[in-house]
């Protein structure tokens, strides 16, 4: 079995929203106080609950699942965070919300981003940015950085492995771009699936207009395969190996040679 | 009017030092801030790889032996009491051992004679017959002092005529081993020479103490005993040919005078800390000095530091076996204080500073000396950085705050003794209290004074709770602090008799020599079992609490149905009751007067205790099992800070130091690939979570760095992981020395990771 896309939610949204229905509070799955990989500095890291794409490689499967956690308004949602300032403030870090896919719940992402620059913490986005393109556009004026997670690049091989097209995540990063937003482009690498030269070139095709500030690589691992047992899905990526040291090298290589600032594990 | 000879007075430069005995000054006129990076620092020399393989020789034979090499059965320890001991004299800059042979462990009879016996008897070696004879018989020890005032005094018995400290609430209390945790201010012997601070002694009394009555008299005694110390420093160092009657004219002379003066205190004492204080921008003056006048260069100064610190981890007491319960891994807490930051803003890091971490890569990692890195947001960035290197490839670093200790008065010359204490140097000294354990107390309450676990009863008077299934918070609360009452007046009352008879009995001729004669007095009790009582009163507030009784009534486990707000989630509704009981006890324990009107300080820290004082005390409201390991120190319990480190870390820093200058001990590991991506990166993060975290006044992390892979291989093949260093609560161990159950808990420790 295999979980459905799903719809928006179906509760009747405020008006204005944009049929997260979170205009007044959001779901959080969980948060992380100390996320030192997730953007620059020391960072808090909100997984907001819900997810319109389904990767089968998804390490966060648990967190797709919408109106799961616990419910906060951004306000409480934004004291939680503020505790950190010490922190942001020694790292250069701040917040990233991630998930899930945090735009799901765009109303009320906004409204957390609005405080949280208020009260001067850096806002960083981890997404996949498929959403519609208005609700992008709601959040660009609150957001310092885009951490745009690039599924695959191919628009067959992106509805195979997420279960959606790409089309309107390209759409949106030429609008990142246009807007002259901080991009940090996050691959992950998967042997065969996602690393070969053909899809490597093409994307980097792609990015080159895009100028990302950095390209990250993450190498696929097999980490979060018992959340789909735990929820009770069956994991077809279970047999897919992890990329060689060899393998992360030669592309992390090939990246460096195009001229891209490459972040990864090391 | 001068005190020192001319030679001294024209090479250094200050004023007030050379008129009086005053170290900081000294340093204060003297140092060089060093704002740079680590690029200057040099490799071990030949004879440094040398001396390091004799080490590790030595410490595998040791291990192999089954812990300890040798035991001197025949000789009580005395400053003077042994022949000179060498590693190999041809190679060595810096001399001294504790006995004649390196790692053959002395006696310290003075201490307990049926605890040396145990000791010998546990590593198969005999105690001479004669010295069992002589120290049972005609000496007096403090053990035999102590246990003469519990005798006498049913106040510290249980109504059915138990001693009341084998009821596991107050526990690991001094009175069958050394105190320790004075720190001496060795400097003193470098810079002024033995003879002047023998005559300032003199001075001292000839000018305050006259007329002989109680306290003049008990003063003049010690005072005396110091004297004495004094001369036997010098005898000592004559043995090995030196002559510190007269102060240090260079840098090795300085680092030896420096060891004879620690030597002299470790050989005549074996307390369970015996601090090194804080030497690093004193010896730097002597560093630099040497090198400016091409005397050494940076690899001949690096050299004498790392003999040195060779010295340092040689230095080992005889234990029982028992005391691995409490202090496991046989620490010595050789702590060593460095960083921080000076009176005019300058920071007292100095390229000294570098170099005694240094010895970290030159001879490898390890536990001892116990470095203690004194964290400013104040502190040179080229030297945050390289701390925090340090402590990703070594796990062997702490740190603690210097800016919140200064606020809380402890100046810019203050050491640390043991894992938390801060103590000026030279001017205070502590009476070591052990800790309370305050999860057992709360089980008292609920038990009407009598033990949870067999019944008998430890406190009488105690009226059963109205509410006894579901308990009720306020007759919790109320209940808990009659408990509160009572225990604190047994604890102050019980502290106030051993340390009597300490001072009597085994007193620290050497340490209190090099001390001002009118030292502060400060007496350090400790709480144990903080996180589990501050969540079981969490938890009978905010949720429904259920006990769950055997058939006489004890407390056997408890139903918590609804949720409630753990410690180490950030949230204050819970934090709050962690800082309230926190001030209550203080409160409480003030209240009660001490011997020599000591100062009442507070800890949080448990060092290894945590698994033995868990395992004594039954279920708990919070849901954990009977005989459970509490989490160490101040730390929120395992697996419960479902936020992350930062929110857990946040919780830890709202404990109020003023209440706790005692220490607040709170221990955390992260996996490498937690900190960051790369090794810079991890660097960074590190240096700005230690800003971020004491920018919050928290006081003190130990910060391992390591994936718990490592350590359950370590488990397996522990032959290959023998330097295998690990923080664990205010010092370091190596992680196979630690038995199966300490090991076990400290791998069920939160890991945190990305």
């Amino acid at each position: 079995m295999s979980l459905p896309i799903i719809q928006p939610t179906t509760s009747k949204p405020q008006k204005n929203c944009c049929g997260c229905g979170g205009c007044e509070s959001g779901y959080v799955h969980s948060i992380e106080s100390m996320g030192m990989v997730d953007g620059p500095g020391i960072r808090t890291v909100v997984f907001l609950s819900g997810c319109p794409l389904r990767c089968k490689y998804c390490h966060n499967i648990d967190v797709t699942v919408p109106k799961s956690g616990q419910s906060f308004t951004p306000e409480e949602l934004v004291d939680k965070v503020k505790s950190n300032k010490t922190y942001f403030k020694s790292s250069g870090g701040g917040v990233t919300f991630s998930g899930g896919e945090p735009l799901y719940q765009a109303c009320f992402l906004k409204k957390c981003l609005q405080r949280c620059q208020k009260e001067n913490i850096h806002t960083a986005v981890d997404t996949s940015l498929f959403t519609a393109p208005k609700n992008l556009k709601k959040i660009i004026p609150y957001t310092d950085l885009f951490m745009v997670s690039i599924k695959q690049i191919d628009v067959e091989a992106h509805q195979k492995l997420t279960g959606v097209s790409n089309e309107v995540i390209l759409k949106n990063l030429k609008t990142l771009a246009q807007e002259k937003q901080k991009i940090w482009i996050r691959y992950v690498l998967i042997p065969e699936m996602t690393n070969t030269p053909e899809y490597l070139k093409k994307l980097v095709n792609i990015l080159k207009p895009i100028s990302p500030e950095k390209i990250e690589l993450l190498p696929y691992h097999q980490a979060g395969a018992n959340k789909w047992k735990q929820i009770g899905l069956k994991n077809e990526f279970e047999e897919i190996r992890v990329p060689t040291k060899t393998e992360i090298k030669t592309v992390v290589e090939f990246f460096e040679a195009e001229k891209f600032k490459v972040l990864y594990n090391s | 009017m001068d005190i020192i000879n001319k030679t001294m007075k024209d090479i250094f430069s200050g004023t007030t030092w050379k008129q009086e005995i005053n170290v900081s000054d000294f340093i204060q006129a003297n140092y060089s801030p060093y704002l740079g990076n680590s690029s200057f620092l040099v490799d071990p020399t030949p004879r440094t790889i040398d001396l390091r393989g004799k080490l590790e020789t030595l410490q595998k034979q040791e291990r192999e032996n089954g812990g300890v090499l040798e035991v001197d059965v025949h000789i009580p320890s005395t400053i003077t009491s042994h022949a000179p001991g060498y590693i190999d004299q041809e190679q060595e800059l810096i001399v001294g051992l504790q006995t004649d042979k390196p790692l053959k462990r002395a006696i310290k009879p003075r201490g307990g004679v049926r605890v040396v016996e145990k000791a010998c008897e546990s590593y198969g070696v005999e105690l001479d017959p004669a010295v069992q004879e002589s120290f049972s018989k005609h000496v007096t020890t403090h053990n035999d002092a102590v246990f003469g005032l519990y005798d006498t005094w049913s106040d510290f018995e249980t109504p059915d005529g138990k001693k009341l400290r084998s009821k596991g609430v107050i526990t690991g209390l001094p009175d069958n081993y050394a105190r320790g945790r004075i720190i001496g201010d060795y400097r003193r012997v470098v810079l002024y020479g033995v003879d002047i601070l023998i005559k300032d002694k003199h001075e001292y009394l000839d000018i305050h103490c006259k007329f002989p009555l109680t306290e003049t008299m008990q003063l003049r005694e010690e005072i005396s005993w110091q004297i004495k110390a004094l001369n036997d420093m010098k005898t000592m160092a004559q043995s090995y040919g030196f002559d510190i009657s007269r102060p240090a004219e260079n840098f090795r002379e300085a680092v030896q005078w420096l060891y004879f003066a620690y030597l002299a205190a470790v050989k005549e004492q074996d307390g369970a800390a015996m601090s090194m204080g804080r030497i690093d921008a004193f010896l730097d003056v002597y560093a630099e000095q040497d090198i400016e006048n091409d005397m050494l260069n940076e690899s001949g100064v690096q050299e004498i530091l790392d003999d040195f610190v060779i010295k340092l981890r040689l230095m080992k007491h005889l234990r029982m076996p028992a005391y691995n319960d409490i202090f496991a891994g046989d620490p010595t807490w050789v702590t060593l204080a460095l960083g921080g930051m000076g009176n005019d803003k300058r920071t007292l890091v100095t390229k000294t500073t570098f170099r005694l971490l240094h010895s970290l890569y030159n001879l490898g990692p390890s536990p001892e000396p116990n470095l203690t890195i004194l964290w400013s947001i104040n502190l040179p960035q080229g030297f945050k950085d390289y701390v925090s290197k340090v402590a990703i490839d070594t796990s062997a670093l702490q740190f603690e705050n210097d800016d919140l200790m200064q606020d809380q008065g402890f100046g810019y010359d203050y050491g640390i003794a043991c894992c938390v204490s801060a103590m000026q140097i030279g001017k205070q000294m502590q009476y070591f209290g052990a800790r309370c354990n305050l999860a057992k107390l709360l089980l008292l309450a609920l038990n009407e004074g009598r033990d949870e676990l067999d019944g008998s009863p430890v406190i009488e008077g105690i009226k059963p709770l109205k509410n006894k299934e579901f308990l009720n918070y306020e007759e919790v609360e109320t209940q808990f602090e009659i408990l509160m009452n009572w225990i604190c007046e047994k604890y102050v009352g019980t502290m106030n008799l051993i340390h009597y008879s300490h001072d009597r009995h085994y007193y620290e001729g050497a340490q209190m020599a090099l001390h001002d004669c009118n030292v502060e007095r400060l007496m350090a009790f400790g709480i144990a079992g903080f996180s589990v009582l501050v969540d079981s009163l969490s938890a009978i507030k905010y949720a429904n609490v259920k006990a769950i009784r055997n058939k006489e009534g004890l407390t056997e486990n408890f139903e918590i149905t609804g949720d409630y707000p753990t410690y180490g989630s950030d949230d204050d509704t819970v934090d709050d009751i962690a800082i309230e009981v926190l001030q209550l006890f203080y409160k409480k324990l003030k209240q009660v007067p001490t011997y020599r009107n000591a100062k009442h300080t507070l800890s949080v820290l448990t060092i290894t205790s945590n698994v033995m004082y868990g395992n004594k005390t039954g279920a708990t409201p919070d849901g954990r099992n009977s005989g459970g390991a509490f989490a160490p120190g101040a730390n929120p319990m395992h697996h419960r800070d479902k936020l992350g480190a930062i929110a857990s870390l946040n919780s830890v820093s709202k404990l109020p130091y003023e209440c706790c200058t005692d220490g607040i001990s709170n221990t955390f590991s992260i996996t490498p690939q937690g900190l960051g991506k790369n090794n810079l990166s991890r660097i960074q993060n590190l240096s700005a979570l230690m800003d971020g975290y004491f920018d919050k006044d928290a006081h003190h992390l130990n910060v391992n760095v390591l994936n718990e892979e490592t350590l359950r291989e370590a488990m397996l093949k522990p032959e290959e992981y023998s330097n295998l260093t690990i923080r664990v609560s205010g010092y370091a161990v190596r992680f196979v020395s630690l038995s199966p159950k300490q090991q076990e808990e400290v791998l069920s420790r939160t890991f945190h990771k990305s």
